[in-house]
Formats: C-alpha cells, sequence, structure tokens
C-alpha cells in the first residue's frame, strides 16, 4: 500500500479531503488486540466515535482502494440512519467506479438506503433488478434475489 | 497536497474527526 496506492495522488486527494488517517504497527498493542487484526494490510474504516463500519483486508490498488473507501463512508452514513448522505456516496461510487469490487454491495445498500428513506418496496424490487442487470454473477444479486418475491 | 498526513494516535483522530465530521481510515500495517 505504501508503495503504489497511498502515493497515487487521487488517493492522497481522496483521503486528505474526507478522511483522518492513522497508521498502526501490527505489533503495537492494544489496537490490533482491540480490533483483532491478524494480518496486513487490514484497513478498518470508523466513524468519529470510533465504531468499525467497514474492514479490507489484503492490498488494494488505488482504483480498489477509492471504491472501498466510499463504500465505507457511505455504510457509515447508512449506519447512523443518514441515508440521503448514504445514497449519495454509493451513488458516486457507482458513478466513478460502476465495475469495482466494491460497486455490486454498492449497489445493494443503495437500494436498501432508498427503501429505509422512503419505505416503498419498489426500491427493493428496483435493487434486486439493478443488480440483476449490472451485477449478475455477484454475490450481492444472491443477497437481494429474496425482493423479487415482493 | 504531496502524501497522506498519517498520524500516530487515535484518540486525537477521534477528536479531529469530530471536529471536522469525517471518518477514520485506520491503516494496520507491518513495515517489512
Amino acid at each position: 500500500m505504501d508503495a503504489v496506492s497511498y502515493p497515487n495522488p487521487k488517493v492522497i486527494e481522496f483521503v486528505e479531503n474526507n478522511l483522518i488517517a492513522v497508521k498502526v504497527l501490527i505489533d503495537s498493542q492494544p489496537l490490533p488486540k482491540k480490533f483483532r487484526v491478524q494480518w496486513t494490510p487490514t484497513l478498518v474504516l470508523l466513524d468519529a466515535e470510533g465504531e468499525e463500519h467497514n474492514r479490507t483486508v489484503g492490498f488494494l490498488p488505488p482504483e480498489e482502494l477509492l471504491p472501498s473507501l466510499l463504500l465505507g463512508i457511505g455504510k457509515s452514513h447508512f449506519d447512523h440512519d443518514e441515508f440521503d448522505k448514504a445514497e449519495n456516496t454509493f451513488q458516486r461510487l457507482l458513478v466513478e467506479y460502476p465495475k469495482s469490487d466494491s460497486s455490486a454491495e454498492a449497489a445493494y445498500y443503495l437500494g436498501v438506503s432508498r427503501y429505509k428513506r422512503t419505505h416503498s418496496a419498489e426500491e427493493l424490487k428496483k435493487t434486486i433488478q439493478h443488480l440483476k442487470r449490472d451485477f449478475p454473477q455477484s454475490e450481492w444479486a444472491k443477497r437481494a434475489s429474496v425482493y423479487q418475491m415482493l | 497536497m504531496s502524501q497522506i498526513n498519517w498520524r500516530e494516535d487515535l484518540n486525537s483522530a477521534l477528536t479531529l474527526a469530530q471536529r471536522e465530521h469525517k471518518n477514520i481510515l485506520l491503516d494496520f500495517h507491518n513495515p517489512l
């Protein structure tokens, strides 16, 4: 990550504008034990109260790191009932990184955020249609498949 | 901005995150 992804100008700009970045050595306690981290690199996305909302393990190139960070920010908004902000974040991910490894999960959470905001089952039906069209082989299409029965 | 401004102390980072309404990226790494 230090050799490839963190020096990337887009990554630097995104992190500096959107996040507070903290580096922790794996052998410096207590944080690795507190967050149950056994392997590096592990990236944990926290809210400002220190609660975890997303994590990834293993190297991510810039074009996967950026959508992964957006996904974590969106899930943090979602977990705090900030569904409009969550929608905006997931939508941004899908527009800027439509084919990333985080995109199918973002599409799932985009639909669920819309449902939580509107309480309209139509949003869940649109979600499975979106996933079947754009991410038919993803685990998130399977997870949303039950919405076809609504 | 030429590089990411990495911090080492989570508690001070949390205070900053609350003030700036931002999330925290916590990177566990091994320098070797």
